[in-house]
């Protein structure tokens, strides 16, 4: 039994030494110091203040037990005592004595069991230490982890920081160990965060206390919101016009007129405030049902909604006028707005309030800049996960279980991590490609009054969710394709009551998801393609022989329509034929590493199916290597490999091909066609055979080796090396190696030019 | 009751302590302590134990091993083992029971619970 006095001080200075630690350790948690630019520092001084708290509460635990056990002891010597004197005194002593000790038995041993209770307690003071220490390791767990990161990619050292600010409400199960179920727990709380942040930085930016600040961001919010009211506005006149009794549309007009009208007056935009009173002026008698809707009150609303925007852009060039001056964009279409920032909000609606302005609402702005930089991080760290995985198989062989352990459990967690970020990143950058869609609205509308033809143009599949850059960038081609049933597919509505068709002209734009892909289609009901004057234009510009022609089939004379300059159409409009071909259209489809297919029926009319990724951030491709060199296929392309002793590989003329049915699918040399501009070699010292199929086409490339699938983030080649066709591009793999992209649709190009001047050997020769 | 040598096994001295009190409360006065599992198993080795009381998480060896490799052992195929831990995860309880447990306390524990446990495991 310890009976060594405490004197009280040595106890107190224990008390106020633990609460100061406490006090500190609180600070660093809950402040994000300043001058801690480096997560990893970060993590490592939290470390040090919780094994102090730990150490000093478990020291004051057992200066508590120190002291339970004096206590307790000295009740049993007391109870002892009593025993001894309660004893005596029933010898005659004090006769009336033994009652009285008795009680005072009972009394010090309640006093020992209440101080036994406050020894149960101190379980949790010594699980809390416990749970401490386990923080602890767990903060170095993470240490460890960005260190491994940062020694990987050092040029990402600075921003990390992005994704590791100080951990906050941090939560551990009291009764729970290290072990799986904390991890996960820990995964979750760590995304969460990380989204969380996103939305708190976005929002308070560090001008934001500045008044002239304030008033910017109040402008932003306008333009950025009254270009969306416009968008919808364009749409909605031209739904005015084809459903004039609809009460609901009308006052949904009324209230977005009446929004920018609001916001305009409160922010002095004089201009904009007329145009709006003007145009509520206009649409007032059809409110009241004293003046049916023409096409002419359309016509001059829609004007009005043009200045409105032209006021709204100059608004923007003043905003912008001072710091970075507008590049100037392709305006494609009247309405198609230089937009710089990614935009995922509802539709708003309502009359003004200037607290609208403020009102939370459950989205997020972003500069796309930034969200790339995410993006292009969570790339990085993706390699450097497959890095981790190949380390790992290493390990494995030469048997070194406990480092093998470790980096397991550390790859493992950079694992979900990383998909996890990478979906929450990708997530974010979807959106609804309605928006868009609604915009040719107005297009077709324009076009139809100037060329005095009937056209209807229906939407379907509005709310099927596309990466915003895709969005941006498959803009322009969709114009053209519209612009181009409108002008060349839909009549005169004189010719197609002749026809027997309605004299409403229809075009359908309708995209929807097909596992991980985009399909938009553009449809319309009008003339069609004249397959003979394809024919005959490809005759006269000497893109085949007349012998060729008789053989190709109909649905591959469409793909004419994509080659440089040719038209059909003799005589060339205002509208479309401004020199913008088809071929442009699909390279700009093909740099979104998408398809583009066209399929007409004379009289009836003509599709466009547009088949496009997902995302553009990460391929998934299969590597082979050839003569020593990699190339990785992208294996949306890839059918499948087979051995060059497959029975099916034939020789016609010369060139290998593998039969298909009725067709003989070309084979190539892949490394010799790629970085050696030869065709038609001998395949015979190759290994495997993999076969690539683009829309309907397929081909087939040697190769020496197929090593299996990698996740690749494409990187462009440098301009040193020129650009060369058949290769989108150069990506780091996870042993550190840079192999070729190989870009499936040029590949194809390249074979078919190879193929057509010739004897068309390839795909017809088995027909 | 009185005859009974229990070997108490936890990295935190804290937590001995208050297991050796509460020990010494319910009458079991033999009590000596170890500070993981192979110290656990060098005390094994020098003294006579009836009872073995053992937390799970311990530093060099813990405690679902220590009883994995008393269970293996000719010697102590049949010593009562008692294990209190802070694990209260079913899959964990499961384990500890296939490892051979005589059976398990969840921290923080009770001194009743864990008079009860130690008669229920000696039999008494």
């Amino acid at each position: 039994m310890t009976e060594k006095a405490h004197s009280p001080k040595t106890v107190e200075d224990n008390i106020v030494e633990l609460a100061d630690s406490v006090t500190s350790t609180l600070e660093i948690l809950q402040v994000p110091s300043p001058n801690s630019s480096h997560p990893h520092l970060q993590t490592a001084r939290i470390t040090s203040q919780l094994d102090k708290i730990s150490s000093q509460t478990e020291a004051a635990t057992q200066k508590m037990l120190d002291s339970i056990e004096t206590i307790t002891g000295r009740g049993r010597e007391i109870i002892e005592g009593l025993k001894q004197l309660a004893q005596d005194s029933t010898d005659g002593v004090i006769p009336s004595l033994g009652k009285r000790v008795e009680l005072l038995i009972e009394k010090t041993e309640a006093n020992n069991d209440a101080v036994y209770a406050i020894m149960d307690m101190l379980q949790f003071q010594d699980i809390a230490t416990q749970q401490m220490n386990h923080a602890a390791a767990m903060l170095e767990d993470i240490e460890e982890k960005l260190n491994l990161i940062v020694s990987f990619v050092p040029e990402v050292a600075g921003e990390l920081e992005v994704l590791n600010t100080p951990r906050k409400d941090r939560s551990y199960d009291p009764y729970a160990d290290q072990g799986e179920k904390s991890d996960k727990q820990r995964d979750a709380d760590s995304i969460f965060r990380k989204r969380d942040q996103l939305t708190e930085e976005d929002r308070s930016t560090p001008e934001a206390d500045s008044e002239a600040a304030e008033m910017q961001e109040i402008i932003d919010d306008f333009i950025a919101e009254s270009t969306e009211l416009i968008t919808g506005l364009n749409a909605d006149f031209v739904e005015l016009e084809n459903s004039p009794h609809n009460d609901e549309l009308l006052n949904r007009i009324f209230r977005a007129v009446h929004t920018i009208k609001g916001n305009s007056s409160f922010l002095d935009f004089e201009q904009i405030t007329t145009v709006c009173h003007e145009t509520e002026d206009l649409l007032s008698p059809i409110r009241k049902g004293k003046q049916p809707v023409s096409t002419e009150i359309i016509d001059a609303v829609l004007k009005a909604v043009d200045s409105l925007q032209s006021y709204l852009d100059a608004a923007r060039r003043e905003r912008d006028k001072p710091s970075t001056p507008e590049p100037d964009e392709p305006l494609v279409t009247e309405s198609n707005m230089p937009e710089k920032r990614t935009e995922i909000a509802p539709e708003p609606g309502g009359l003004l309030e200037a607290e609208s302005l403020f009102a939370s609402d459950p989205t997020i702005r972003l500069d796309v800049g930034r969200l790339d930089d995410l993006i292009d991080l969570a790339g990085e760290l993706i390699l450097q996960r497959n890095g981790l995985v190949q380390l790992i198989g290493k390990l494995t062989k030469q048997r070194d279980t406990y480092s093998l352990d470790r980096v397991k459990h550390c790859s493992d967690t950079i694992d979900r991590t990383v998909t996890d970020l990478q979906a929450a990143l990708m997530k974010i950058r979807m959106q609804p490609i309605g928006a868009m869609f609604r915009r040719y609205l107005r297009l077709v509308r324009d076009v139809a009054r100037k060329t005095g033809k009937q056209i209807r143009l229906d939407i379907t599949g509005e709310e099927t969710e596309l990466d915003k850059s895709v969005i941006d960038e498959i803009s322009n081609p969709l114009v053209h394709i519209i612009r181009n049933c409108c002008d060349h597919g839909i009549e005169q509505p004189a010719d197609r009551i002749v026809l027997g068709k309605p004299a409403t002209g229809q075009i359908s734009l309708s995209a929807e998801r097909k596992g991980s892909k985009i399909i938009i289609r553009i449809a319309d009901d009008g003339r069609g393609f004249d397959v003979d004057s394809i024919r005959r234009e490809a005759l006269e510009r000497g893109l085949i022989t007349s012998e060729q022609l008789l053989q190709m089939p109909e649905q591959e004379l469409f793909n004419f329509i994509f080659k440089p300059g040719f038209s059909t159409v003799p005589e060339v409009t205002n509208l479309s034929g401004r020199g913008v071909g088809m071929d442009v259209v699909r390279a700009m489809i093909e740099r979104l590493k998408g398809t583009i297919e066209l399929d007409s029926q004379p009289g009836r009319g003509t599709a466009f199916t547009i088949k496009l990724p997902l995302t553009q951030a990460v391929m998934h491709g299969l590597l082979v290597e050839a003569d020593d060199d990699g190339f990785l296929l992208p294996l949306t392309a890839v059918c499948e490999a087979i051995r060059i002793s497959d029975p099916r590989l034939v020789e016609i003329n010369g060139q290998p091909g593998i039969r298909d049915g009725a067709e003989t699918i070309p084979v190539y040399d892949l490394s010799r066609m790629l970085l050696k501009d030869t065709i038609g070699d001998s395949i015979s010292n190759r290994t495997y055979i993999v076969l690539l199929a683009l829309a309907e086409k397929k081909l087939g490339v040697a190769v020496d080796r197929c090593l299996g699938d990698e996740e690749a983030v494409i990187r462009p080649l440098g301009d040193w090396l020129g650009r060369r066709e058949g290769i989108a591009g150069a990506t780091v793999l996870s042993d550190g190696g840079i192999r070729l992209v190989v870009d499936v649709a040029g590949l194809f190009r390249m074979a078919s030019k190879q193929t057509l001047p010739e004897q068309n050997s390839g795909d017809q020769a088995g027909t | 009751m009185t005859d009974t040598k229990i070997l108490a096994v936890d990295d935190s001295p804290t937590m001995r302590r208050i297991i050796v009190n509460t020990l010494k409360r319910a009458g079991y006065t033999d009590v000596i302590e170890a500070s993981d599992g192979r110290d656990a198993l060098e005390k094994l080795n020098t003294d006579r134990i009836n009872l073995v009381i053992t937390d799970w998480n311990m530093p060099q060896m813990d405690g679902l091993t220590l009883v994995k490799a008393l269970r293996s052992s000719d010697e102590f195929k049949q010593l009562p083992i008692l294990m209190i831990t802070t694990r209260s995860v079913r899959e964990d309880i499961v384990k500890a029971l296939k490892a051979g447990v005589n059976n398990y306390i969840v921290k923080p524990f009770s001194p009743e619970t864990l008079r009860a446990k130690i008669q229920e495991v000696l039999g008494d």
